[in-house]
């Protein structure tokens, strides 16, 4: 049995075809900061097919920026002598590709959907999601911190994906069109497309480093008891991790200019930061670190799954691969996966 | 930012040697903690951690990169619990330590500092403030300033004030906003951030250019004279900004208009917090 393939070395074709037909091609670019590290990419629309860079295992910031922006303008507002005027403009529709995704980037647009899309609708993510079509490309390497498999994910999984272009053992990538948008962009690219007989995948490995399911058992078992101070100890409280997490979506409104004309604009937020949860009153329900690194791990690993069906991560790493602190959840949850596992053995609650 | 994958070493010998001193002091009593860096889960990053067994202290590791700096989990309120606490340093942290004591945030006697210096590759003599001090002050502020280090700083220096001002605007640009430069600092440890005030609001607090440039450029200045170089900062920034440059350019031009630099003397007078009427006026033109 045939499938549509390309070879991988064509991929340049590829963005300059896409560049022909659509008016913005996001993909990921070499990073340009005065302390970038060779070889860190980010996505950013392209102005020309050569400044895509594919070879990193996954961007530094997640691809969430597409879609949800650090800042953005919500609507701008005047008024005088008691006349007010407010302006509003949602973001353009222009078809957008998003190339070089990898599946724990595309697999977190399904749930931030359930977030942003569930009534009442977020207009902003719904004109962003329906302009882009997302394409991505599964992974031939990973890095000690990838972790999509213990959550259920995989370097080939198609969840979120439009288009999935898997690498093959033979050089080549099988181009796999999943959704009607992503027919619509491979017949953009359909000469560059060659029938090729079956080959097998090349994939990362993704070692399965602890057990998801003995983390939520010991999730739900010590919110209380749980040594929540020592699992949080190298935390430092910023917003890093959050940041540039795919699945992570908190945000922060604020007024800025003058009583009489300004915007409101909506920015990141992070619920590691110590005000997150400050109240108009003065209370704050997580005064202490370890609360809020114990709502983080909460958060993402019951509550969501409790709402939603599933658990608000894809296991793409960030969190640890940039944390100042080389913590991240993964830490937390292979201490207290260990701590479950020997817990049920030995009945006493072990030091993680 | 760091994102190396440290082939996780023990710094050879000096691992050894800094596990059998932080040994010493732990199983002597003479600390309660030691405060320094394990090996991760999977072998991949160092990751601060906190002895209180001497039972857990196997082969110490170094972070050789600038990394974190350990001395901003001495505000931490497990930690002070357990002073005195030996912690590993390298001179840019022990100088920050240093700092912490001038401005009365900590004191002398709650810490036994263990120093490695990486140009060597050894851990000094000594664990005491007191003791590491004279070393500090025959290498220091000099080697913050030698010309591999000064390189970014002078090439700045040389642009005119508009093509500077343009680069800065370009590089603090992409801040996000998540305050991880800040939340890295030993040094940034006011209980209210400048930041976080609403009511009203001092700094916008939004991650366009503006916002981002004024919460950037007001954190240099409240570290002007304050900070050692230690580079958590940029360490920490998920962003590569080139916060160094910028922290060693203010910390040269601190060296130049008034012979000082911080971290070198628990007693002495903080630079910006001190008038005296021989303080250089060619500043005001």
């Amino acid at each position: 049995m045939t499938e549509l393939t390309i070879a991988q070395n064509q991929l340049r074709e590829v963005v300059e075809l896409l560049l022909g037909a659509y008016p913005r091609v996001i993909a990921p670019v070499l990073r340009t900061g005065g302390a970038a590290r060779a070889g860190e990419t980010e996505f950013a629309p392209l102005g020309g097919a050569e400044e895509a860079w594919f070879a990193a295992i996954n961007t530094v910031t997640s691809m969430k920026e597409c879609f949800l922006p650090r800042s953005e303008e919500l609507f701008q507002f005047q008024q005088w002598n008691g006349e007010g005027a407010l302006r509003s403009h949602l973001p353009d529709e222009q078809p957008t590709i998003l190339l070089g995704v990898r599946p724990c980037g595309a697999a977190s647009l399904p749930l931030l959907d359930r977030v942003f899309l569930e009534e009442p609708m977020d207009a902003f993510w719904a004109c962003r999601r329906q302009r882009t079509t997302v394409v991505t490309i599964g992974c031939a390497q990973a890095d000690p911190f990838c972790f999509c498999t213990a959550v259920g994910l995989a370097p080939d999984s198609p969840v979120g994906s439009d288009v999935l272009l898997l690498p093959r053992a033979d050089g080549r990538f099988a181009v796999r069109p999943l959704t009607d948008k992503g027919h619509t962009v491979v017949t953009q690219i359909k000469g560059l497309l060659v029938a090729g007989g079956p080959a097998p995948l090349l994939l990362a490995e993704v070692p399965q480093r602890f057990s998801l399911a003995q983390a939520r058992a010991w999730l739900a078992d010590h919110f209380d008891d749980g040594p929540w101070e020592t699992l949080s100890l190298p935390c430092l409280g910023c917003g890093a991790c959050t940041y540039l997490c795919p699945t992570c979506t908190c945000f922060d409104i604020a007024d800025e200019g003058k009583v009489s004309r300004g915007e409101r604009r909506r920015n990141w937020d992070s619920c590691s930061l110590a005000l997150f949860t400050q109240q108009a009153s003065g209370h704050n329900p997580r005064p202490e670190l370890w609360q809020r690194w114990r709502h983080r791990l909460e958060h993402k690993f019951r509550y969501f799954p409790e709402r939603y069906g599933s658990v608000g991560c894809t296991g793409c790493g960030r969190c640890r691969r940039f944390c100042p602190a080389a913590l991240g959840v993964e830490d937390t949850l292979a201490r207290i996966a260990r701590a479950g596992a020997e817990r049920s053995e030995a009945g006493a609650l072990p030091k993680v | 930012m760091t994102t190396e994958l440290h082939n996780v070493r023990g710094a050879g010998e000096a691992g050894a040697e800094l596990a059998e001193r932080a040994k010493a002091l732990l199983a002597g009593g003479a600390v309660k903690a030691v405060l320094s860096w394990r090996r991760d889960l999977t072998a991949s990053r160092l990751q601060p951690a906190l002895f209180e067994d001497v039972t857990e202290l196997g082969d110490l590791f170094i972070e050789t990169e600038p990394g974190l700096n350990l001395a901003v989990y001495l505000r931490r309120a497990a930690v002070r619990g357990l002073f005195p606490v030996s912690i590993v340093t390298r001179p840019g942290d022990l100088r920050s330590i240093v700092v912490l004591v001038q401005e009365g945030q900590l004191k002398a006697e709650d810490v036994r500092p263990l120093l490695f210096d990486s140009d060597s590759s050894t851990i000094l003599p000594g664990d005491t403030l007191a003791e590491l001090l004279p070393w500090l002050r025959a290498h220091y502020p000099a080697r913050d300033f030698e010309d591999g280090q000064m390189e970014a700083v002078t090439a700045l220096e040389k642009l005119t004030p508009a093509e500077r001002w343009a680069y800065w605007k370009d590089e603090l640009s992409r801040c996000i906003r998540c305050y991880a430069c800040r939340e890295a600092c030993p040094l940034c440890y006011c209980e209210r951030c400048i930041v976080d005030l609403t009511q009203p609001p001092w700094l916008e607090p939004s991650a366009h250019p503006r916002g981002s440039l004024t919460w950037n450029l007001i954190r240099a200045y409240h570290l002007a004279g304050r900070c050692t170089l230690c580079g958590a900062c940029q360490s920490a920034c998920p962003v590569d900004i080139p916060l160094m440059v910028l922290n060693r350019m203010l910390a040269h031009h601190v060296l130049k208009e008034f012979d000082f630099a911080p971290g070198l003397d628990p007693a002495g007078p903080a630079l910006l917090a001190t008038w005296r009427r021989e303080d250089p006026n060619e500043l005001f033109r």
